[in-house]
């Protein structure tokens, strides 16, 4: 994994990162894009212009930047505290997402198997994956690359601020059925 | 291993085929039914009455019969004296919108069961239509102009006229249960009409309620059956009906949209095809059957008529000339619908079908309280943050954190006061390398 992370350039894991959203995204996203298509004239049958296309490529978005947004803020706030070593918090962390995503997207295909499954799913699993992900991910960069005196202090920031981020990114914005 | 590789393929494509399955199209029926009726001519008489189309009219003059309006009141009073003329006693049932100033309201007929007969069978369709984008589908106002256009031709006259050659073949039968005809007001983009209907329904009627059968826009590439969003006993044997009687209905295809509005009540989300009166019936547990018109298969996913020609219901082109130019299935699959209900209604173990359907349905289980589940991911989140708080307050006591040196300066200009070999000198350079936002 250090070696994964220090290797991939980080636009490639920031392309990698918005690419898995897409895909846990895709499933929740057909909707709200089998909407817009409805109204369009003549209803296209190319498959560059269908839905799964579409959900696809834009579905991702949101979350994406909101992630990306949401970290870029935390370490920030947390470099004047620990410096560079904030480069590698953050580079950890786009690997922690991408993993959770990876788990999410095949499971939203229950959809296809029963509805009323991946309505229950989509509400837990990815709380379930994400917060799996996201402690993992301490437990990582604490041994990793946060000296001990400062773990603590770690914790309580990044903690805090996801505490505060997952309810506004994913239960408001990122698709959620509700 | 190779053979659950095996297994997994085999069900993948299985998955895979019944979501890409087309819809039937409308052929090998003899729509020259026997019961006259029931024809595709009869059927397109009723709508034509309906919507009063006449030379003068080519159109009609019903109006838009927009939810809530004068022509939708004028639309229910035609209705009205078109089941007085079939010889039905008719109930309208007012209800109010939630500003408590606009009014729309049910047009009943009920039909008794035969003597020693129970239960019933509710037959619907909405009667209003309305009008969406690009004009009003994302909160912009409908223009006006274009309301009047609209004549709600295919969106809900021909799941009206359907119903009104329902009532004309019922008026002299007696079946063993009986019969509810409702021409839901206030039903195109709402299911306010079907849930008045089902608020006043008594405990009794929803539980002797064998089926609810909603009809509605005709002219679409090919029929749809929808039934729930779990496979219930019912939906089988209304296909077996169907190919019994020669009617070409399909399946909706599994890869239907999620859509993230609410239908019908008891489910956080809805799909095209849970979209309509019979959504408020689903609510209470009694078995529906939605027959429509569309293609659920194109690569949008999205809610087509047609693959050949843009929609026309719900636009200023739902007109009864383009219907016929650009629809011209309507009034065949308007009658296909109209045998298929007659044909399932006239079997003999009907009831009994319809009461193991509802006795084997165990409900949508934790997803029509989904709110239980945002309840436990709460918890989960809340005992989240008491465990990291917890962790960080062992930790810190267990390694006491070192407080960063305070080297306050005073802000003064000038560059021989830079530290820049400080990473924490906050007048050092933005180039310094150990700044990863540089």
């Amino acid at each position: 994994m250090p070696v994964l992370e220090k290797k991939i350039d980080s636009r490639i894991a920031g392309f990698c990162l918005y690419l898995s959203f897409c895909a846990a995204e895709l499933f929740l996203a057909r909707g709200p894009f089998a909407r817009i298509l409805s109204y369009m004239s003549p209803p296209w049958q190319s498959v560059w212009l269908s839905n799964i296309f579409f959900a696809f490529l834009f579905g991702g978005i949101f979350p994406w930047g909101m992630t990306e947004l949401v970290s870029r803020f935390t370490f920030r706030t947390l470099t004047p505290y620990l410096g560079a070593v904030c480069t590698d918090l953050k580079r950890s962390l786009r690997f922690f997402v991408i993993a959770a995503n990876l788990v999410i997207a095949p499971l939203t295909l229950l959809y296809l198997i029963s509805p009323l499954v991946a309505v229950a799913g989509a509400v837990v699993i990815p709380f379930v994956c994400y917060t799996g992900a996201f402690i993992l991910y301490l437990f990582y960069v604490c041994r990793r690359y946060v000296d001990k005196p400062r773990r603590s202090r770690v914790l309580t920031q990044l903690g805090a601020l996801y505490a505060i981020a997952y309810p506004l990114v994913a239960t408001f914005f990122a698709g959620l059925p509700l | 291993m190779k053979k659950t590789l095996r297994v997994l393929i085999a069900a993948a494509l299985a998955v895979f085929a019944s979501a890409c399955a087309k819809p039937a199209a409308s052929g090998g029926y003899n729509f020259d039914a026997p019961q006259e009726c029931l024809t595709a001519a009869a059927a397109d008489e009723r709508l034509r009455e309906f919507l009063n189309v006449s030379a003068e009219f080519p159109d009609g003059d019903a109006g838009a019969r927009l939810s809530y309006t004068e022509s939708e009141k004028l639309a229910a009073e035609r209705i009205e004296s078109k089941l007085v003329s079939f010889g039905y006693e008719v109930t309208a049932q007012p209800f109010e919108f939630v500003d408590g100033v606009k009014t729309s309201r049910n047009i009943i007929a009920k039909k008794a069961a035969a003597e020693g007969g129970s239960g019933s069978v509710v037959i619907a369709a909405n009667y209003d239509n309305y009008i969406l984008p690009r004009y009003s589908a994302y909160g912009l106002a409908a223009d006006p102009a274009d309301m009047k256009k609209s004549a709600g031709a295919m969106d809900n006259g021909t799941g009206v006229a359907a119903l009104l050659t329902l009532c004309d073949y019922y008026k002299d039968k007696n079946l063993p249960f009986g019969l509810v005809f409702l021409f839901a007001g206030a039903g195109a983009d709402t299911t306010d009409g079907a849930d008045k209907f089902v608020s006043e329904m008594s405990a009794a009627e929803k539980k002797s309620t064998l089926l609810a059968v909603n009809l509605r826009r005709f002219g679409g590439d090919g029929m749809y059956l929808y039934t729930d969003e779990v496979k219930r006993r019912h939906h089988g044997y209304i296909l077996t009906a169907a190919a019994d009687s020669g009617v070409p209905v399909s399946s909706v295809p599994k890869n239907i949209p999620m859509l993230n509005t609410q239908t019908a009540k008891t489910l956080p989300y809805s799909t095209y095809a849970m979209r309509g009166v019979h959504a408020s019936f689903m609510a209470e547990n009694i078995p529906v059957a939605n027959i429509f018109s569309g293609n659920l298969n194109t690569a949008n996913l999205s809610d087509v008529e047609s693959k050949d020609s843009p929609n026309i219901a719900a636009t200023p082109s739902d007109t009864y000339t383009e219907l016929k130019n650009v629809r011209p299935d309507y009034a065949r699959q308007m009658s296909a619908a109209a045998v298929l209900t007659a044909a399932l209604l006239a079997r003999p173990d009907f009831a009994d079908a319809m009461t193991a359907s509802r006795a084997a349905f165990n409900g949508y289980g934790i997803v029509s309280k989904i709110w239980i589940l945002y309840l436990c991911v709460f918890a989960l989140y809340l005992a989240l943050v008491v465990l990291l708080a917890s962790v960080a307050k062992r930790l810190e006591k267990k390694y006491p954190p070192v407080p960063p040196a305070a080297k306050r300066r005073p802000p003064v200009f000038g560059s021989e006061y830079e530290d820049s070999s400080d990473p924490l000198d906050p007048f050092s350079d933005s180039a310094d390398p150990l700044d990863p936002f540089s």
